[in-house]
Protein backbone atom coordinates (compact mmCIF):
# COMPACT_ATOMS: atom_id res chain seq x y z
CA UNK A 1 0.00 0.00 0.00
CA UNK A 2 1.43 3.36 -1.02
CA UNK A 3 1.43 6.34 1.33
CA UNK A 4 -0.87 8.71 -0.53
CA UNK A 5 -2.80 10.29 2.35
CA UNK A 6 -0.75 13.52 2.56
CA UNK A 7 -0.70 14.24 -1.22
CA UNK A 8 -4.47 13.65 -1.37
CA UNK A 9 -5.00 16.01 1.56
CA UNK A 10 -2.79 18.67 -0.05
CA UNK A 11 -4.70 18.27 -3.32
CA UNK A 12 -8.05 18.60 -1.52
CA UNK A 13 -7.04 21.72 0.40
CA UNK A 14 -5.26 23.53 -2.47
CA UNK A 15 -7.85 22.57 -5.09
CA UNK A 16 -10.72 23.37 -2.73
CA UNK A 17 -9.36 26.84 -1.89
CA UNK A 18 -8.70 27.79 -5.53
CA UNK A 19 -12.11 26.47 -6.55
CA UNK A 20 -13.91 28.28 -3.71
CA UNK A 21 -12.16 31.53 -4.65
CA UNK A 22 -14.17 31.57 -7.88
CA UNK A 23 -17.47 31.55 -5.98
CA UNK A 24 -16.80 33.20 -2.60
CA UNK A 25 -15.23 36.67 -2.46
CA UNK A 26 -13.57 36.59 0.96
CA UNK A 27 -10.29 38.50 1.42
CA UNK A 28 -8.35 35.77 3.27
CA UNK A 29 -9.50 33.18 0.76
CA UNK A 30 -8.40 35.41 -2.13
CA UNK A 31 -4.96 35.93 -0.56
CA UNK A 32 -4.53 32.22 0.09
CA UNK A 33 -5.65 31.39 -3.43
CA UNK A 34 -3.16 33.89 -4.95
CA UNK A 35 -0.41 32.35 -2.86
CA UNK A 36 -1.29 28.85 -4.07
CA UNK A 37 -1.30 30.10 -7.68
CA UNK A 38 2.19 31.54 -7.25
CA UNK A 39 3.32 28.23 -5.78
CA UNK A 40 1.95 26.59 -8.92
CA UNK A 41 4.17 28.79 -11.10
CA UNK A 42 7.20 28.00 -8.90
CA UNK A 43 6.49 24.26 -8.99
CA UNK A 44 6.14 24.42 -12.81
CA UNK A 45 9.52 26.18 -13.05
CA UNK A 46 11.03 23.57 -10.75
CA UNK A 47 9.56 20.78 -12.90
CA UNK A 48 11.19 22.35 -15.99
CA UNK A 49 14.55 22.38 -14.17
CA UNK A 50 14.01 18.81 -13.04
CA UNK A 51 13.32 17.81 -16.66
CA UNK A 52 16.59 19.42 -17.79
CA UNK A 53 18.50 17.70 -14.96
CA UNK A 54 16.97 14.34 -15.91
CA UNK A 55 17.90 14.90 -19.56
CA UNK A 56 21.45 15.67 -18.48
CA UNK A 57 21.64 12.52 -16.33
CA UNK A 58 20.28 10.16 -19.01
CA UNK A 59 22.46 11.47 -21.83
CA UNK A 60 25.58 11.72 -19.65
CA UNK A 61 25.14 8.02 -18.85
CA UNK A 62 24.60 7.14 -22.53
CA UNK A 63 27.73 9.03 -23.49
CA UNK A 64 29.76 7.52 -20.65
CA UNK A 65 28.75 3.94 -21.54
CA UNK A 66 29.28 4.57 -25.31
CA UNK A 67 25.83 3.20 -26.17
CA UNK A 68 24.57 3.12 -29.79
CA UNK A 69 24.64 6.61 -31.36
CA UNK A 70 26.15 7.99 -28.16
CA UNK A 71 27.60 10.95 -30.06
CA UNK A 72 24.10 12.39 -30.49
CA UNK A 73 23.82 12.42 -26.71
CA UNK A 74 27.25 14.06 -26.56
CA UNK A 75 26.13 16.84 -28.92
CA UNK A 76 22.97 17.31 -26.87
CA UNK A 77 25.03 17.64 -23.69
CA UNK A 78 27.41 20.17 -25.26
CA UNK A 79 24.54 22.31 -26.53
CA UNK A 80 22.54 22.02 -23.29
CA UNK A 81 25.46 22.97 -21.07
CA UNK A 82 26.95 25.54 -23.47
CA UNK A 83 23.71 27.41 -24.16
CA UNK A 84 22.69 27.35 -20.49
CA UNK A 85 26.12 28.72 -19.52
CA UNK A 86 25.81 31.45 -22.15
CA UNK A 87 22.38 32.42 -20.80
CA UNK A 88 23.56 32.43 -17.18
CA UNK A 89 26.85 34.26 -17.76
CA UNK A 90 25.76 36.74 -20.44
CA UNK A 91 21.93 36.81 -19.93
CA UNK A 92 19.49 35.75 -22.58
CA UNK A 93 19.16 39.34 -23.84
CA UNK A 94 22.85 39.41 -24.82
CA UNK A 95 23.80 39.60 -28.48
CA UNK A 96 25.72 36.29 -28.26
CA UNK A 97 22.70 34.40 -26.87
CA UNK A 98 20.40 35.98 -29.45
CA UNK A 99 22.86 35.19 -32.24
CA UNK A 100 22.70 31.46 -31.40
CA UNK A 101 18.90 31.63 -31.22
CA UNK A 102 18.35 33.69 -34.38
CA UNK A 103 21.01 32.09 -36.58
CA UNK A 104 21.12 28.48 -35.37
CA UNK A 105 18.16 27.34 -33.31
CA UNK A 106 15.45 29.27 -35.16
CA UNK A 107 16.43 28.18 -38.72
CA UNK A 108 17.06 24.57 -37.63
CA UNK A 109 13.75 24.33 -35.81
CA UNK A 110 11.83 25.95 -38.68
CA UNK A 111 13.53 23.61 -41.18
CA UNK A 112 12.58 20.49 -39.23
CA UNK A 113 8.98 21.74 -38.95
CA UNK A 114 8.85 22.57 -42.67
CA UNK A 115 9.51 18.91 -43.52
CA UNK A 116 5.84 18.43 -42.64
CA UNK A 117 4.85 20.14 -45.91
CA UNK A 118 6.63 17.41 -47.90
CA UNK A 119 5.23 14.56 -45.83
CA UNK A 120 1.74 16.07 -45.99
CA UNK A 121 1.85 16.35 -49.78
CA UNK A 122 2.86 12.70 -50.09
CA UNK A 123 0.33 11.61 -47.44
CA UNK A 124 -2.52 13.61 -49.04
CA UNK A 125 -1.76 11.98 -52.40
CA UNK A 126 -1.92 8.49 -50.90
CA UNK A 127 -4.72 8.92 -48.33
CA UNK A 128 -7.33 11.10 -50.04
CA UNK A 129 -8.95 8.48 -52.25
CA UNK A 130 -12.69 8.24 -52.97
CA UNK A 131 -13.07 4.69 -51.63
CA UNK A 132 -16.15 5.32 -49.44
CA UNK A 133 -18.86 7.99 -49.07
CA UNK A 134 -17.21 9.27 -45.86
CA UNK A 135 -13.83 9.53 -47.58
CA UNK A 136 -15.46 11.44 -50.44
CA UNK A 137 -17.09 13.95 -48.07
CA UNK A 138 -13.73 14.43 -46.34
CA UNK A 139 -11.97 14.85 -49.67
CA UNK A 140 -14.44 17.41 -51.03
CA UNK A 141 -14.41 19.52 -47.85
CA UNK A 142 -10.60 19.36 -47.70
CA UNK A 143 -10.34 20.53 -51.32
CA UNK A 144 -12.76 23.40 -50.72
CA UNK A 145 -10.86 24.45 -47.58
CA UNK A 146 -7.50 24.29 -49.33
CA UNK A 147 -8.73 26.39 -52.26
CA UNK A 148 -10.65 28.79 -50.03
CA UNK A 149 -7.60 29.61 -47.90
CA UNK A 150 -5.36 30.73 -50.78
CA UNK A 151 -5.48 33.35 -53.50
CA UNK A 152 -5.62 30.87 -56.36
CA UNK A 153 -9.04 29.72 -55.07
CA UNK A 154 -10.36 33.23 -55.64
CA UNK A 155 -8.96 33.22 -59.16
CA UNK A 156 -10.81 29.98 -59.93
CA UNK A 157 -14.07 31.04 -58.25
CA UNK A 158 -14.56 34.37 -56.53
CA UNK A 159 -16.82 33.01 -53.75
CA UNK A 160 -14.38 30.25 -52.77
CA UNK A 161 -13.23 32.02 -49.54
CA UNK A 162 -16.90 32.37 -48.55
CA UNK A 163 -17.46 28.64 -49.00
CA UNK A 164 -14.38 27.83 -46.91
CA UNK A 165 -15.51 30.30 -44.27
CA UNK A 166 -18.97 28.67 -44.14
CA UNK A 167 -17.42 25.21 -43.66
CA UNK A 168 -15.27 26.62 -40.88
CA UNK A 169 -18.05 28.60 -39.19
CA UNK A 170 -20.96 26.16 -39.40
CA UNK A 171 -20.26 22.38 -39.61
CA UNK A 172 -16.75 22.55 -38.13
CA UNK A 173 -17.84 24.80 -35.27
CA UNK A 174 -20.84 22.59 -34.54
CA UNK A 175 -18.62 19.50 -34.36
CA UNK A 176 -15.92 21.14 -32.28
CA UNK A 177 -18.43 22.68 -29.90
CA UNK A 178 -19.80 19.22 -29.15
CA UNK A 179 -16.29 17.85 -28.60
CA UNK A 180 -15.38 20.83 -26.37
CA UNK A 181 -18.48 20.50 -24.21
CA UNK A 182 -17.95 16.75 -23.89
CA UNK A 183 -14.29 17.24 -22.95
CA UNK A 184 -15.23 19.94 -20.41
CA UNK A 185 -17.77 17.63 -18.75
CA UNK A 186 -15.11 14.92 -18.62
CA UNK A 187 -12.60 17.39 -17.13
CA UNK A 188 -15.09 18.41 -14.42
CA UNK A 189 -15.71 14.76 -13.55
CA UNK A 190 -11.99 13.98 -13.45
CA UNK A 191 -11.25 17.10 -11.36
CA UNK A 192 -13.89 16.08 -8.81
CA UNK A 193 -12.42 12.57 -8.65
CA UNK A 194 -8.92 14.02 -8.06
CA UNK A 195 -10.16 16.52 -5.46
CA UNK A 196 -12.05 13.87 -3.52
CA UNK A 197 -9.16 11.40 -3.70
CA UNK A 198 -11.00 8.82 -5.80
CA UNK A 199 -8.64 9.24 -8.77
CA UNK A 200 -5.08 8.21 -7.82
CA UNK A 201 -3.39 7.48 -11.13
CA UNK A 202 -1.22 10.59 -10.62
CA UNK A 203 0.59 8.67 -7.87
CA UNK A 204 1.72 6.04 -10.36
CA UNK A 205 -1.06 3.50 -9.80
CA UNK A 206 -3.85 2.43 -12.10
CA UNK A 207 -6.33 5.01 -10.77
CA UNK A 208 -9.94 4.60 -9.81
CA UNK A 209 -10.95 2.25 -7.06
CA UNK A 210 -12.13 4.60 -4.40
CA UNK A 211 -10.59 2.59 -1.56
CA UNK A 212 -8.82 4.09 1.43
CA UNK A 213 -5.19 5.10 1.19
CA UNK B 1 1.72 -1.11 -65.17
CA UNK B 2 -0.93 0.82 -67.13
CA UNK B 3 -1.44 4.62 -67.05
CA UNK B 4 -4.05 4.50 -64.25
CA UNK B 5 -1.75 2.48 -62.05
CA UNK B 6 1.07 4.95 -62.72
CA UNK B 7 -1.27 7.78 -61.61
CA UNK B 8 -1.84 5.94 -58.33
CA UNK B 9 1.78 5.11 -57.63
CA UNK B 10 3.83 8.22 -58.37
CA UNK B 11 7.00 8.13 -56.30
CA UNK B 12 6.93 10.44 -53.27
CA UNK B 13 10.27 11.97 -54.30
CA UNK B 14 8.58 13.36 -57.44
CA UNK B 15 6.10 15.20 -55.20
CA UNK B 16 8.92 16.45 -52.98
CA UNK B 17 10.71 18.00 -55.97
CA UNK B 18 7.51 19.49 -57.41
CA UNK B 19 6.61 20.95 -54.01
CA UNK B 20 10.04 22.49 -53.67
CA UNK B 21 9.70 24.08 -57.12
CA UNK B 22 6.13 25.30 -56.43
CA UNK B 23 7.32 26.96 -53.21
CA UNK B 24 10.47 28.43 -54.71
CA UNK B 25 9.13 30.05 -57.90
CA UNK B 26 6.58 32.44 -56.27
CA UNK B 27 9.15 33.48 -53.68
CA UNK B 28 11.50 34.53 -56.48
CA UNK B 29 8.81 35.86 -58.86
CA UNK B 30 5.62 36.81 -56.95
CA UNK B 31 2.43 36.02 -58.85
CA UNK B 32 0.30 38.78 -57.32
CA UNK B 33 -2.74 36.57 -56.73
CA UNK B 34 -5.81 38.31 -55.25
CA UNK B 35 -6.50 38.18 -51.52
CA UNK B 36 -9.83 39.15 -49.96
CA UNK B 37 -10.10 40.09 -46.29
CA UNK B 38 -12.14 37.71 -44.14
CA UNK B 39 -14.50 38.63 -41.32
CA UNK B 40 -12.36 37.18 -38.54
CA UNK B 41 -9.28 39.28 -39.41
CA UNK B 42 -11.45 42.37 -39.77
CA UNK B 43 -12.89 41.73 -36.28
CA UNK B 44 -9.38 41.69 -34.79
CA UNK B 45 -8.58 44.92 -36.65
CA UNK B 46 -11.79 46.64 -35.50
CA UNK B 47 -11.20 45.55 -31.89
CA UNK B 48 -7.74 47.16 -31.87
CA UNK B 49 -8.90 50.15 -33.89
CA UNK B 50 -11.56 50.87 -31.24
CA UNK B 51 -8.96 51.12 -28.43
CA UNK B 52 -8.28 54.64 -27.20
CA UNK B 53 -4.67 55.84 -27.31
CA UNK B 54 -2.81 54.93 -24.13
CA UNK B 55 -4.80 51.71 -23.54
CA UNK B 56 -2.72 48.98 -21.91
CA UNK B 57 -2.67 45.77 -23.95
CA UNK B 58 -1.14 42.40 -23.07
CA UNK B 59 0.49 40.79 -26.11
CA UNK B 60 1.39 37.17 -25.58
CA UNK B 61 3.62 35.58 -28.22
CA UNK B 62 3.30 31.93 -27.17
CA UNK B 63 4.95 30.35 -30.17
CA UNK B 64 8.30 28.79 -30.97
CA UNK B 65 10.51 28.77 -34.11
CA UNK B 66 8.68 25.77 -35.61
CA UNK B 67 5.64 27.95 -36.29
CA UNK B 68 7.60 31.13 -36.95
CA UNK B 69 6.50 31.38 -40.61
CA UNK B 70 2.83 31.65 -39.67
CA UNK B 71 2.99 33.32 -36.26
CA UNK B 72 5.67 35.99 -36.60
CA UNK B 73 3.92 37.91 -39.44
CA UNK B 74 0.72 37.99 -37.32
CA UNK B 75 2.65 39.17 -34.27
CA UNK B 76 4.57 41.79 -36.26
CA UNK B 77 1.44 43.18 -37.94
CA UNK B 78 -0.53 43.47 -34.68
CA UNK B 79 2.44 45.09 -32.89
CA UNK B 80 2.66 47.71 -35.64
CA UNK B 81 -1.06 48.41 -35.39
CA UNK B 82 -0.92 48.74 -31.58
CA UNK B 83 2.05 51.09 -31.76
CA UNK B 84 0.39 53.15 -34.46
CA UNK B 85 -2.62 53.47 -32.15
CA UNK B 86 -0.39 54.57 -29.26
CA UNK B 87 -1.29 51.63 -27.01
CA UNK B 88 0.97 50.63 -24.12
CA UNK B 89 2.18 47.06 -24.57
CA UNK B 90 3.04 44.41 -21.99
CA UNK B 91 4.53 41.34 -23.70
CA UNK B 92 4.35 38.11 -21.73
CA UNK B 93 5.84 34.79 -22.84
CA UNK B 94 4.26 31.42 -22.13
CA UNK B 95 6.63 29.40 -24.32
CA UNK B 96 10.32 29.15 -23.51
CA UNK B 97 11.51 30.54 -26.83
CA UNK B 98 8.77 33.11 -27.34
CA UNK B 99 10.48 35.83 -25.30
CA UNK B 100 12.96 36.09 -28.17
CA UNK B 101 10.08 37.05 -30.47
CA UNK B 102 8.94 39.68 -27.99
CA UNK B 103 12.45 41.16 -28.12
CA UNK B 104 12.51 40.89 -31.91
CA UNK B 105 9.20 42.75 -32.25
CA UNK B 106 10.44 45.57 -30.06
CA UNK B 107 13.77 45.82 -31.87
CA UNK B 108 11.93 45.88 -35.21
CA UNK B 109 9.25 48.48 -34.47
CA UNK B 110 9.95 50.41 -31.24
CA UNK B 111 12.49 52.80 -32.84
CA UNK B 112 10.04 53.68 -35.65
CA UNK B 113 7.22 54.56 -33.24
CA UNK B 114 9.56 55.96 -30.55
CA UNK B 115 8.46 53.41 -27.95
CA UNK B 116 10.42 53.57 -24.72
CA UNK B 117 11.08 50.56 -22.53
CA UNK B 118 9.25 50.68 -19.21
CA UNK B 119 7.13 53.63 -20.32
CA UNK B 120 5.41 52.48 -23.51
CA UNK B 121 6.24 48.80 -23.43
CA UNK B 122 7.50 46.08 -21.11
CA UNK B 123 8.80 42.59 -21.85
CA UNK B 124 8.15 40.09 -19.09
CA UNK B 125 10.33 37.03 -18.59
CA UNK B 126 9.22 33.49 -19.41
CA UNK B 127 7.21 31.78 -16.69
CA UNK B 128 6.52 28.05 -16.77
CA UNK B 129 3.03 26.73 -16.10
CA UNK B 130 0.83 27.91 -19.00
CA UNK B 131 -2.73 28.20 -17.63
CA UNK B 132 -1.45 28.51 -14.05
CA UNK B 133 0.57 31.55 -15.17
CA UNK B 134 -2.47 32.99 -16.95
CA UNK B 135 -4.63 32.48 -13.86
CA UNK B 136 -1.94 34.11 -11.69
CA UNK B 137 -1.78 37.00 -14.13
CA UNK B 138 -5.47 37.55 -13.57
CA UNK B 139 -5.23 37.32 -9.78
CA UNK B 140 -2.17 39.55 -9.29
CA UNK B 141 0.05 40.52 -12.21
CA UNK B 142 2.42 42.48 -9.94
CA UNK B 143 3.06 39.46 -7.71
CA UNK B 144 3.64 37.25 -10.75
CA UNK B 145 6.09 39.58 -12.46
CA UNK B 146 8.33 41.30 -9.93
CA UNK B 147 11.07 41.89 -12.54
CA UNK B 148 10.95 42.45 -16.28
CA UNK B 149 13.00 40.45 -18.79
CA UNK B 150 16.02 42.72 -18.29
CA UNK B 151 15.93 42.38 -14.49
CA UNK B 152 14.41 45.80 -13.69
CA UNK B 153 11.94 45.77 -10.82
CA UNK B 154 8.47 46.14 -12.31
CA UNK B 155 7.49 48.36 -9.37
CA UNK B 156 9.91 50.94 -10.81
CA UNK B 157 8.44 50.88 -14.32
CA UNK B 158 5.97 53.70 -15.08
CA UNK B 159 3.87 51.43 -17.28
CA UNK B 160 3.43 48.85 -14.52
CA UNK B 161 2.79 51.58 -11.95
CA UNK B 162 -0.09 52.81 -14.11
CA UNK B 163 -2.04 49.55 -13.75
CA UNK B 164 -3.43 48.07 -10.57
CA UNK B 165 -4.40 44.72 -12.03
CA UNK B 166 -6.02 42.86 -14.89
CA UNK B 167 -9.06 45.18 -14.74
CA UNK B 168 -6.86 47.93 -16.26
CA UNK B 169 -5.98 45.80 -19.27
CA UNK B 170 -7.99 46.86 -22.33
CA UNK B 171 -7.22 43.80 -24.45
CA UNK B 172 -5.24 40.55 -24.46
CA UNK B 173 -3.78 39.43 -27.81
CA UNK B 174 -2.32 35.92 -27.84
CA UNK B 175 -0.43 34.24 -30.68
CA UNK B 176 -0.47 30.52 -30.19
CA UNK B 177 0.16 27.28 -32.03
CA UNK B 178 -1.24 25.37 -29.02
CA UNK B 179 -3.95 26.02 -26.51
CA UNK B 180 -3.02 29.24 -24.70
CA UNK B 181 -5.67 31.37 -26.40
CA UNK B 182 -8.35 29.08 -24.95
CA UNK B 183 -6.61 29.34 -21.56
CA UNK B 184 -6.75 33.16 -21.76
CA UNK B 185 -10.46 32.97 -22.54
CA UNK B 186 -11.08 30.59 -19.62
CA UNK B 187 -8.85 32.19 -17.00
CA UNK B 188 -9.10 35.90 -17.89
CA UNK B 189 -11.82 36.60 -20.48
CA UNK B 190 -14.57 34.68 -18.71
CA UNK B 191 -13.56 35.69 -15.16
CA UNK B 192 -12.67 39.40 -15.56
CA UNK B 193 -14.54 40.25 -18.80
CA UNK B 194 -11.27 41.34 -20.42
CA UNK B 195 -11.57 41.25 -24.22
CA UNK B 196 -9.45 38.50 -25.77
CA UNK B 197 -8.30 38.12 -29.35
CA UNK B 198 -5.34 36.56 -31.14
CA UNK B 199 -3.86 34.52 -33.89
CA UNK B 200 -3.35 30.80 -34.43
CA UNK B 201 -1.68 28.47 -36.91
CA UNK B 202 -3.83 27.21 -39.77
CA UNK B 203 -4.41 23.80 -38.17
CA UNK B 204 -5.72 25.39 -34.95
CA UNK B 205 -8.51 27.38 -36.64
CA UNK B 206 -11.22 24.69 -36.10
CA UNK B 207 -10.35 24.52 -32.38
CA UNK B 208 -10.87 28.25 -32.00
CA UNK B 209 -13.96 28.78 -34.17
CA UNK B 210 -16.51 27.95 -31.40
CA UNK B 211 -14.95 30.71 -29.27
CA UNK B 212 -14.95 33.16 -32.18
CA UNK B 213 -18.57 32.41 -33.05
CA UNK B 214 -19.66 32.84 -29.42
CA UNK B 215 -17.87 36.21 -29.21
CA UNK B 216 -15.51 35.03 -26.46
CA UNK B 217 -12.65 35.60 -28.89
CA UNK B 218 -12.90 38.94 -30.73
CA UNK B 219 -11.96 37.76 -34.20
CA UNK B 220 -9.07 35.53 -35.17
CA UNK B 221 -6.02 35.59 -37.39
CA UNK B 222 -5.71 32.16 -38.94
CA UNK B 223 -2.34 31.03 -40.26
CA UNK B 224 -0.39 32.88 -42.89
CA UNK B 225 -3.57 34.01 -44.63
CA UNK B 226 -4.75 35.72 -41.43
CA UNK B 227 -1.42 37.51 -41.19
CA UNK B 228 -1.57 38.52 -44.88
CA UNK B 229 -5.12 39.86 -44.43
CA UNK B 230 -3.96 41.89 -41.43
CA UNK B 231 -0.99 43.28 -43.36
CA UNK B 232 -3.49 44.46 -45.98
CA UNK B 233 -5.75 45.97 -43.32
CA UNK B 234 -2.96 48.03 -41.78
CA UNK B 235 -1.53 48.76 -45.24
CA UNK B 236 1.89 47.40 -44.36
CA UNK B 237 2.82 44.54 -46.72
CA UNK B 238 5.20 42.05 -45.14
CA UNK B 239 6.37 38.46 -45.33
CA UNK B 240 2.85 36.98 -45.11
CA UNK B 241 1.59 38.60 -48.31
CA UNK B 242 4.82 37.47 -49.99
CA UNK B 243 4.34 33.92 -48.72
CA UNK B 244 0.69 33.59 -49.82
CA UNK B 245 1.59 32.99 -53.48
CA UNK B 246 3.90 30.14 -52.46
CA UNK B 247 1.12 28.69 -50.31
CA UNK B 248 -1.32 29.04 -53.24
CA UNK B 249 0.88 27.05 -55.60
CA UNK B 250 1.67 24.38 -53.02
CA UNK B 251 -2.06 23.91 -52.29
CA UNK B 252 -2.68 23.68 -56.02
CA UNK B 253 0.01 21.00 -56.30
CA UNK B 254 -1.59 18.98 -53.48
CA UNK B 255 -4.96 19.25 -55.26
CA UNK B 256 -3.39 18.05 -58.52
CA UNK B 257 -1.78 15.14 -56.62
CA UNK B 258 -5.09 14.16 -55.05
CA UNK B 259 -6.88 14.48 -58.41
CA UNK B 260 -4.34 12.26 -60.20
CA UNK B 261 -4.54 9.60 -57.49
CA UNK B 262 -8.33 9.56 -57.71
CA UNK B 263 -8.49 9.61 -61.50
CA UNK B 264 -6.21 6.57 -61.45
CA UNK B 265 -8.35 4.87 -58.83
CA UNK B 266 -11.72 5.50 -60.50
CA UNK B 267 -10.51 4.81 -64.05
CA UNK B 268 -8.66 1.69 -62.93
CA UNK B 269 -11.79 0.46 -61.14
CA UNK B 270 -13.85 1.02 -64.34
CA UNK B 271 -11.27 -0.83 -66.36
CA UNK B 272 -11.35 -3.84 -64.02
CA UNK B 273 -15.19 -3.92 -64.07
CA UNK B 274 -15.12 -3.81 -67.86
CA UNK B 275 -12.64 -6.66 -67.91
CA UNK B 276 -9.81 -4.56 -69.30
CA UNK B 277 -7.53 -4.95 -66.33
CA UNK B 278 -4.61 -7.30 -65.91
Amino acid sequence: MKFTGVPILVTMVVGGVVLLDFFVKQSNLILLSREFMNWGVIISAFATGLGAANLLRIHAKRTQLRRTDWWYSGILLCVLVGYTALGVLKHSSSSQYQFVFNHMFQPLSATVFSFNAFFMTSAAYRAFRVRTVHATVLLVSALLMMLGRVGIGEVLYKDMPGIASWISRVPTTAGFRGITIGAALGAIGLSLRVLTGIERSQFGGTGGGGGAA
Amino acid sequence: MNLWEIFQNIDRRVWYVLLLVSLFIPLVRPLGLPLSIGGEARDVYNTIEALPAGSVVIVSPSYSPGTDAEMWPQHAAVMQHLMRKGCKIIQVSLALESVMYAVRAIEAYAPKYNYKMGVDHVIMPYKAGLDVVIASMGRDIHALYTEDYYGTLTSQLPLMQSISGIQDIALVVDFMPGNTLVDYIKQIGSVYNTPITGGVTGVCIPTMMPYVMSGQCRGLLGGMRGAAEYELLINSPGSAIGGMDAQSLSHLLIIVAIALGNIGLVAGRGLRKGGGGK
